[in-house]
């Protein structure tokens, strides 16, 4: 059976306030050259999709440039492609015409035009938060194999132990791996659980089937209402990923999950894995230049940076200088970020074109970074 | 679009010079029906906006505009020559004069006015004694014609790099504070084919200094004054000085590379030894794409692997 792909772009905008403040989840810049939708994009076009549709909400401009044709992607194509969803306002199968959908379901009944338009019998759904490399074509598999009408991918973790968002939603599963009843996190709940990872693979009458028995029924919530009132009589499996896997739930875990990608065995799950490169939009600049002064250690360097100061497990995107004198550790400086001369920063990210003016001295934590929104100069 | 060389109608064969080049490839030109044609070497860095020489060659109704870049008197002898009155018109060409008259250099670089162009290379192509090349027969032969022919004069760097020792030194021209040529100028961005690899990683033990690193390398070892192509990766206790190492070589643990060209996926051996101290006497030495340096080898000073010379 042939799939096709809706992707979520920025339902979660609201955990990582102070970086979605102009652009979609979707968008978030990640790792030095990425942003978090290529791993979205990946999975599926790795998996053999040729058609995604991109629901976005508002702020997409940056998605639409980055995006662009879908050529990066190799999703340019005459027939199936990317396309991207922006919202019905005054649709009349929107519920709440006349005003921007606020969740997931009714961002999905808004696609049905989309869904009901695709060809393809399956459509598999997916979020733009997250980080990791997951083999789509054997959930495909698994799901056709075993007869399911909803599969549900979920990584498993313990609660306890886990830097959590709080709108993680867990998957209860017997011991076939039928899915038993959804349950949104709260504080009380505790232990190794499986969490949803939000990917999902549908059939797509069924799909189709569950909007408009929510529509009929006035259902608002997705794991609360639609999905478990259609379990009854269908089968939802889930389906347990095990490889690396990083939610970015809030500024702190954004922080974590890219520094996570300084250790070599986080960089070989993601992206060296054979036959599911991770695609991204590949853009011109000169490689980078290292200084006399220059001193690296454990990081990641994008290209156009140009280097005259120390570097100390950090991350640095592209077109980024570090000017002489300047010490940069356990930090995260976005696209064309600039340094003076003796700056020192620790534990900041900075977004986009910030300029830090000499001997500026700044430091966060890494539960806590200091954030420098895009463009801001010090 | 790239155009190899074909069968053609009348005369079938590798391109024979320079002009036979473009001779063979008419068809393509005249497909563009384009009224001018600019002409240019592969094999040149520089930066030059051609929109600036092409209305030069317009306002002075050239039949043939060639650049021309300034030599010191010492180097002339290695280029074509030109010998230009004040309106910038050419009145001499000599190639690799032994008594040179000026020090206006043919940068290769030409500017025809197509029907001009296909005149003279119809007729060069006729002549069986003919090299069929710009310089020895096309410029000559136009210049002995009268043909209204223009010097451009370019300012600014420029680089053939058509030996390895150039080469070495077009790429070392990129590193230092100020160098010789940015590659990072905002208003003249260089284009060039890009791939998604990952950002390059700079490990713990790495010290990189005056050096410029590519996508997808990754550096454990020391790097100084050098550059480096995409997907180098440099191990632990590697050394890696006064070198041009390009894609996807791999420079083993403890292997010295110094003042050396190393072509793309070359693999050098842990602990070997390549080349000598920079600027010395041997020269630069040299390794072919694909070769691979057996651990604890050394390569010689000046050496070239495999020895094409």
């Amino acid at each position: 059976m042939t799939a096709a792909g809706l992707v979520f772009s920025n339902i979660h905008d609201a955990n990582i306030p102070e970086m979605t403040a102009q652009r979609t989840m979707a968008s978030l810049p990640f790792g030095g050259r990425y942003r978090l939708v290529d791993f979205t994009l990946s999975n599926m076009v790795n998996a053999g999709i040729t058609k995604v549709g991109i629901v976005t909400h508002n702020n997409y401009r940056s998605l639409m440039d980055h995006i662009g044709t879908g050529k990066d992607w190799d999703l340019a194509r005459r027939s199936g492609g990317i396309m991207i969803l922006p919202p019905f306002i005054t649709a009349f199968n929107n519920p709440r015409a006349g005003k921007l959908y606020t969740t997931r379901l009714e961002a999905l009944m808004g696609t049905m035009e989309f869904i009901t338009r695709c060809k393809e019998e399956l459509i598999v759904l997916s979020d733009c938060d997250m980080v990791c490399n997951l083999n789509l074509a054997d959930v495909i598999e698994q799901h056709e194999k075993n007869a399911a009408d909803v599969t549900i991918v979920t990584k498993s973790a313990d609660l306890g132990r886990t830097m959590l968002s709080g709108s993680e939603t867990i998957v209860y599963a017997d011991d076939d791996g039928v899915i038993t009843d959804f349950a949104e996190y709260t504080q009380v709940m505790s232990g190794r659980q499986d969490i949803s990872t939000n990917i999902m693979v549908f059939n797509k009458a069924f799909l189709l089937n569950m909007l408009h028995n929510s529509i009929s029924h006035g259902y608002t919530d997705f794991y609360r209402q639609a999905l478990p009132y259609s379990m009854f009589n269908a089968r939802f499996l889930i389906y347990r990923f095990d490889g690396y896997y990083a939610e970015i739930g809030s500024l702190a875990h954004y922080f974590a999950a890219n520094m996570n990608l300084l250790d070599s065995k986080c960089r070989g799950e993601l992206f060296a894995v054979k036959d599911r490169p991770v695609y991204t939009k590949v853009r011109n600049s000169a490689p980078t230049k290292y200084g006399h002064g220059a001193r690296v250690k454990n990081s990641l360097i994008a290209d156009g940076c140009v280097i005259e100061g120390s570097v100390e497990n950090s991350i640095l995107f592209r077109g980024v200088r570090v000017r002489k004198g300047t010490k940069v550790k356990n930090s995260i400086l976005l696209q064309d970020t600039t340094t003076g001369e003796n700056v020192s920063l620790n534990c900041v990210i900075s977004d986009k074109n910030v300029i830090i003016r000499d001997g500026v001295n700044l430091s966060g934590h890494e539960t806590m970074p200091f954030y420098i929104a895009k463009g801001k100069m010090l | 679009k790239i155009l190899p060389p074909y069968q053609g109608t009348h005369s079938a064969d590798w391109y024979k010079g320079t002009a036979n080049a473009i001779y063979q490839n008419m068809q393509f030109i005249e497909q563009y029906d384009a009224d001018y044609v600019l002409i240019l070497s592969g094999d040149h860095i520089y930066k030059m906006d051609y929109a600036k020489m092409l209305k030069y060659h317009k306002q002075k109704g050239a039949d043939c505009t060639i650049a021309v870049l300034d030599v010191p008197l010492e180097e002339a002898s290695r280029f074509g020559i030109m010998s230009i009155d004040d309106e910038g018109r050419i009145f001499k060409f000599e190639e690799k004069p032994k008594k040179p008259e000026s020090t206006k250099a043919s940068m290769g670089i030409y500017i025809f006015t197509k029907e001009k162009l296909a005149r003279y290379l119809n007729a060069d192509a006729a002549d069986t004694a003919s090299a069929n090349d710009f310089g020895k027969n096309i410029i000559p032969a136009m210049l002995a014609a009268g043909e209204n022919m223009f010097a451009y004069r370019f300012d600014g760097y420029w680089k053939d790099v058509g030996t390895i020792g150039s080469l070495w030194e077009a790429n070392m021209d990129l590193l230092g504070d100020e160098p010789e040529f940015s590659l990072s100028d905002e208003k003249w961005r260089i284009y060039t084919r890009h791939s998604a690899l990952a950002p390059q990683y700079i490990g713990d033990d790495a010290r990189i200094e005056n050096s410029i690193v590519s996508e997808g390398c990754e550096i454990h070892g020391r790097v100084e004054n050098s550059v480096l192509f995409a997907g180098v990766k440099v191990l632990p206790g590697a050394v890696v000085r006064d070198s041009v190492v390009m894609s996807g070589t791999v420079v083993g643990r403890g292997a010295t590379v110094s003042y050396s060209v190393i072509d793309t996926e070359v693999e050098i051996g842990a602990g070997a030894s390549v080349g000598g101290s920079r600027g010395c006497k041997d020269g630069i030495s040299v390794i072919g794409a694909g070769e691979k340096v057996e651990d604890g080898t050394t390569v010689a000073a000046g050496a070239m692997i495999p020895d094409v010379r």
